[in-house]
């Protein structure tokens, strides 16, 4: 039996010296060739140039899906967690732990250093949130707008927000909440 | 002048760099700027102790599954929600009717949809230790997971969401062996 071997053409390229180096030194680290590491990267910036994106977003909205995972967050149908929620008649306990994961996910964009860029808290509170909504963190308020959600579930991310901005050591002195609208104006602690 | 910037040569595949050149050439850049700009986007991903690849494929996975209309939720809300509805063949019913919706999603939206779906399952249903999916000879396939960390309820309900989606994809449920943190399941394609 005859295999045949797909032989791939290479070519040489030039990179930054430093650049290089820094990928040189991953690929020892990782066990990898320099080969396999700058084609995936070309790879994965030619797929995200073909979706509309850049490479750069990509990696950071990828990051963030999985701060969301460590963070104790998992994926659920929309439709069943909303009948879910509908069919509960409690609720405030369901906020509490809506708060609570705030808080660890807000601990997770510290520890990962994240917090102190408002775009890129931004883009991870997009992430979490889903439905693409508009999200606008400011020194003093926080906004997100997302006609998609439904009464209860804009409740559930207030209080996510609520405690995610408490773990970043603000302390929330209004909030303005009703369907699919959410505003809060914070000051930094001690302020 | 200048200072002179220190260059080095990597090898690429061919085919990846001459997509690579055409694309700088469309947004007026040299080619060794449009590289070294790609290889920095990618070391931020290696800051985060991941890489350009496994991200880039998270987050197609993770698109996939967001614009299907799943939502993030802290697992232990979502298992306190469980706990406290009342657990019955209504509420089976619905996540097998959310399970049929996403099926139909992927019928919609890939020509062969049983060729992502263990990729799916598995990046998405992370709350899960494993999940395997086989596709036998003879229209059998079979979705056996792992999960022994996984509330028995909710093992359930993922148990009848899977079983909507094959039902969508024309695969009928002709096992399904649920017991504490394993679930197999036997689906053969319908006539």
């Amino acid at each position: 039996m005859f295999t045949k071997a797909i032989k791939l053409k290479r070519k040489f390229l030039a990179a930054r010296e430093n650049v290089a180096d820094k990928v040189n030194e991953i690929a020892k680290e990782s066990g990898r060739t320099v080969f396999s590491i700058v084609n995936e990267a070309l790879s994965a910036f030619i797929a995200a140039k073909e979706a509309g994106r850049t490479l750069l977003s990509i990696i950071e909205e990828g990051k963030n899906a999985q701060l969301a995972r460590n963070a104790g967050m998992i994926l659920v149908p929309e439709a069943s967690y909303d009948s879910l929620l509908e069919s509960c008649a409690i609720v405030p306990r369901i906020y509490d732990g809506w708060k609570s994961a705030g808080t660890v996910f807000g601990k997770y964009l510290y520890v990962n250093e994240i917090h102190e860029d408002t775009e890129s808290v931004e883009t991870a509170l997009k992430e979490v949130i889903g439905g693409n909504p508009d999200v606008a963190f400011s020194k003093e308020k926080l906004v997100c707008i997302s006609p998609r959600l439904g009464v209860k579930q804009t409740e559930a991310v207030s209080a996510f927000l609520e405690g995610l901005l408490q773990s970043l050591n603000l302390t929330v002195t209004a909030k303005e909440v009703s369907k699919g609208i959410i505003i809060i104006t914070f000051k930094q602690e001690g302020e | 002048m200048p200072d002179k910037v220190e260059k080095k040569l990597v090898v690429v595949r061919s085919d990846v760099l001459e997509r690579i050149s055409e694309m700088a050439k469309k947004e007026n850049k040299t080619l060794f700027a449009a590289i070294n700009e790609i290889l920095l986007d990618a070391l931020k991903a290696n800051e985060a102790r991941a890489n350009v690849g496994d991200l880039t494929t998270f987050y197609k996975l993770m698109k996939i599954e967001m614009d299907s209309g799943a939502v993030m939720v802290p697992a232990e809300i979502l298992l306190k929600l469980i706990k406290r509805c009342e657990y019955n063949d209504e509420l089976k019913k619905e996540w097998f009717m959310a399970g049929e919706w996403y099926g139909k999603y992927l019928t919609a939206k890939f020509e062969r949809p049983l060729e992502v779906l263990p990729s799916l399952l598995s990046t998405c249903l992370w709350q899960l230790s494993e999940v395997k999916v086989e596709v036998r000879e003879g229209g059998t396939t079979n979705v056996n997971i792992i999960a022994p960390n996984t509330d028995q309820h909710l093992l359930e309900l993922t148990g009848k969401y899977l079983e909507g989606l094959m039902n969508a994809l024309g695969y009928r449920a002709v096992k399904s062996d649920i017991v504490r943190g394993v679930a197999i399941l036997e689906f053969l394609k319908k006539l």
